[in-house]
C-alpha cells in the first residue's frame, strides 16, 4: 500500500477545537519551543560540556549521599562503642550490646518503621540487596531530619556550596537549556 | 602505718590507662562532630538529587562531599590506627605510638582520598558515553518538571520525601536512570518537556484563549480587508463603461471645439485627432482611425482594467504581505498557502506545506 508523505505542520483553521488544537497546534508549538533539549538529547556530543555538567548533576549528590551515610553510621556506631566504654561497661557487655545492635539493624527491614510499604517496595526493584536498599529508604528520614536539624540549628543554614534557597529556581547550568527553561 | 608503694609497672599501666580513656574520649567527641556535619551535608546532597542546581551549585556540592568522605575516612583510618597502638595487641607496630603519626596518618588518608575521588570523578567524566550524558540532560528534564510543577507522577511523589529521595539516588547509581526502571523513559521525558512548555508558554487552554482565538480575529479582520479590496476592485470595474462613454464624450467635445467630427476627419486631421484621444484619456494607437469607437472605449476599458487591479494588487500585498487572487470565500481564504504560513508564523508553529 502507498503511504502518503507526512505532511510538515498543521492545517490551521477557525473551526479548531481545544481538543483538537490541543492534539495538533500545541502539539506542533510544543516541538518547536523543545527544539534545543531535542537536538542535545539526540547528539549530545554537540555540547561536551554541557552535557557533562548535566552528569556532574545527576551523579554527584547521590554519589555523595551514599558515601556519607555509611561513613555516619560506622562512626556513629564506634561513637556508641566508646560512650558504652567510658561509661565503664566491659567489653563483654558491649560485645552483646553490639550484637544486639547489629542484629536489629540486619532485620530492620522486615517491619514497616518509617516509611511506607509503597516506597519499600520500589525500593526492593532495585538491582541491589533489598535489606541494604530498604536500610536506606528507612534510615534516610531520620538521617535527613538530624542533618536538616544540625545543618540549622547548628551549622547557621550552611548550605555547602548551594546556600541559596532560590538557586532551586534558577539556571541548570546548561545554557541551551537555561534559555528554554526560563519563563517567557 | 604506710600504704603500699607502686612499682613502676603498675604507674606505667595507670598512665597507659589514662591515656586509653582520653583518646577514647576524643575519639568520641570527633566522631559525634563529624556524624553531625556530615549528616547536615548528607541531607543537603539528598535534597540536591531533586534540586536542579546550577553548575556552579553541583560543584561546589561535589567539593564538599570529597571533603567530608575524606574526612570520615581519615577518622575511621584514625580510629584503627588508635586499635593498633595499644601494645599489649601488636608489639611489633610500636612504631605506631610516635606522637605525629596520627598526624601523618590522617593527613596522608584525606589527601590520598580526595586524590582518589578526583581521578575518579575526572575518568568517569571523560569516559561518560553519549547515551549516559543524554539520560542524565533527560534526567534533569524529568527533575525541573517534576519539581516545578508536581504532577503526581512517580518522580514527584519521590522527590517530595525524604526517603523517596534516597530511593531516587540508589536507582541513580544502581541504574542510570531516575525514573522507575519499568516507565518508557522516552514518554516520561516527552510529558516532562510538554510540561516545561506549559509553564513557559501556558496550557493548551490557556494558548487557544489567548493565542489562537485572537489570531483567528486577526485572520478574519484581514479577511475582511481583503473583501473590501474586492469591494473597491469590483466597484472600479462597474466604473469602467461610464468612464469610457465620459472619455469619448470629451474626446469629441475637443474636436467639435476645432470645428470637427469623429465622422467627418481627413487624413490630414488624423494626428490631431489622436493627440486629443491621448489627451482626454484613452490610449489609443497613433494609428488609430479617429473614428474607431470601439477601440477607443476598449482603450480606457484596458486602462482603467489595469489601473484597478494594480491599485487592488497593492492594497492586498500591503495587508498580507503578497498578492493573492480575488473571489476567495472565507474558507478559501483560510486554506490559502500564504495565509495558513503568515498564521502559522504568527502563531510560531510550522507551517503546513
Amino acid at each position: 500500500m502507498e503511504q502518503r508523505p507526512r505532511r510538515a505542520g498543521a492545517a490551521l483553521s477557525p473551526e479548531l477545537t481545544l481538543a483538537a488544537f490541543s492534539e495538533t497546534i500545541y502539539s506542533a508549538m510544543v516541538a518547536r519551543a523543545a527544539q534545543p533539549i531535542a537536538a542535545l538529547m539526540a547528539d549530545p556530543g554537540q555540547d561536551p560540556d554541557d552535557t557533562a555538567a548535566a552528569l556532574q548533576w545527576h551523579f554527584a549528590p547521590a554519589r555523595a549521599f551514599c558515601a556519607v551515610l555509611p561513613l555516619v553510621a560506622a562512626l556513629v556506631a564506634l561513637a556508641f562503642w566508646d560512650a558504652l566504654a567510658l561509661a565503664g561497661l566491659p567489653r563483654s557487655a558491649r560485645a552483646q550490646i553490639a550484637a544486639a545492635a547489629i542484629a536489629a539493624a540486619c532485620f530492620a527491614w522486615y517491619g514497616p518503621f518509617v516509611v511506607n510499604a509503597d516506597m519499600r517496595a520500589g525500593a526492593s526493584t532495585l538491582p541491589l540487596p533489598a535489606p541494604l536498599t530498604v536500610t536506606v529508604v528507612e534510615v534516610a528520614p531520620l538521617f535527613h531530619a538530624a542533618g536538616e536539624a544540625v545543618r540549622t540549628g547548628l551549622l547557621g543554614h550552611f548550605g555547602f556550596g548551594s546556600e541559596n534557597a532560590s538557586i532551586r529556581d534558577a539556571d541548570v547550568g546548561i545554557p541551551s537549556l537555561d534559555r528554554w527553561l526560563r519563563p517567557a | 602505718m604506710t600504704e603500699p608503694a607502686h612499682g613502676p609497672r603498675d604507674r606505667g599501666a595507670e598512665r597507659r590507662a589514662g591515656r586509653s580513656i582520653g583518646t577514647r574520649a576524643v575519639m568520641l567527641v570527633a566522631s559525634l562532630a563529624y556524624a553531625s556535619v556530615a549528616a547536615a551535608y548528607g541531607a543537603r546532597a539528598l535534597d540536591a538529587v531533586v534540586t536542579p542546581l546550577n553548575l556552579t551549585g553541583t560543584q561546589s556540592l561535589a567539593v564538599y562531599g570529597k571533603l567530608v568522605v575524606a574526612a570520615g575516612i581519615g577518622l575511621l583510618a584514625l580510629r584503627a590506627l588508635f586499635a593498633l597502638r595499644a601494645p599489649a595487641r601488636v608489639r611489633f607496630l610500636g612504631w605506631l605510638a610516635a606522637p605525629a603519626t596520627p598526624c601523618f596518618v590522617l593527613g596522608a588518608v584525606v589527601l590520598g582520598s580526595i586524590a582518589a575521588a578526583q581521578s575518579f570523578e575526572s575518568a568517569w567524566l571523560a569516559n561518560a558515553g553519549t547515551g549516559a550524558r543524554a539520560q542524565s540532560v533527560r534526567n534533569l528534564l524529568l527533575v525541573t518538571a517534576a519539581t516545578r510543577q508536581p504532577d503526581g507522577s512517580d518522580l514527584a511523589a519521590r522527590a517530595a520525601t525524604p526517603g523517596g529521595r534516597a530511593l531516587l539516588a540508589l536507582r541513580i547509581l544502581s541504574t542510570g536512570q531516575i525514573t522507575d526502571p519499568t516507565e518508557d523513559p522516552g514518554s516520561a521525558a516527552a510529558l516532562a518537556v510538554r510540561s516545561l512548555v506549559a509553564q513557559k508558554i501556558g496550557t493548551p487552554a490557556q494558548v487557544f484563549d489567548h493565542v489562537f482565538v485572537p489570531s483567528v480575529r486577526s485572520v478574519r479582520d484581514a479577511f475582511n480587508a481583503y473583501a473590501a479590496a474586492q469591494e473597491q476592485l469590483a466597484g472600479a470595474i462597474r466604473a469602467i463603461p461610464q468612464s469610457q462613454s465620459d472619455t469619448w464624450d470629451r474626446y469629441t467635445a475637443a474636436l467639435a471645439a476645432r470645428g470637427l467630427s469623429p465622422a467627418r476627419l481627413s487624413p490630414r486631421d488624423w494626428p490631431a485627432a489622436v493627440g486629443e484621444a491621448q489627451l482626454a484619456g484613452a490610449p489609443v494607437a497613433a494609428d488609430w482611425n479617429p473614428a474607431d469607437r470601439a477601440q477607443f472605449l476598449a482603450s480606457v476599458g484596458k486602462r482603467l482594467g489595469e489601473s484597478a487591479q494594480a491599485e487592488y494588487s497593492a492594497r492586498v500585498s500591503a495587508l498580507l504581505g503578497a498578492a493573492l487572487r480575488p473571489g476567495l470565500s472565507w474558507e478559501q481564504f483560510v486554506s490559502e498557502p500564504l495565509i495558513q504560513a503568515r498564521w502559522s508564523n504568527a502563531l510560531g508553529v510550522p507551517a503546513r506545506r
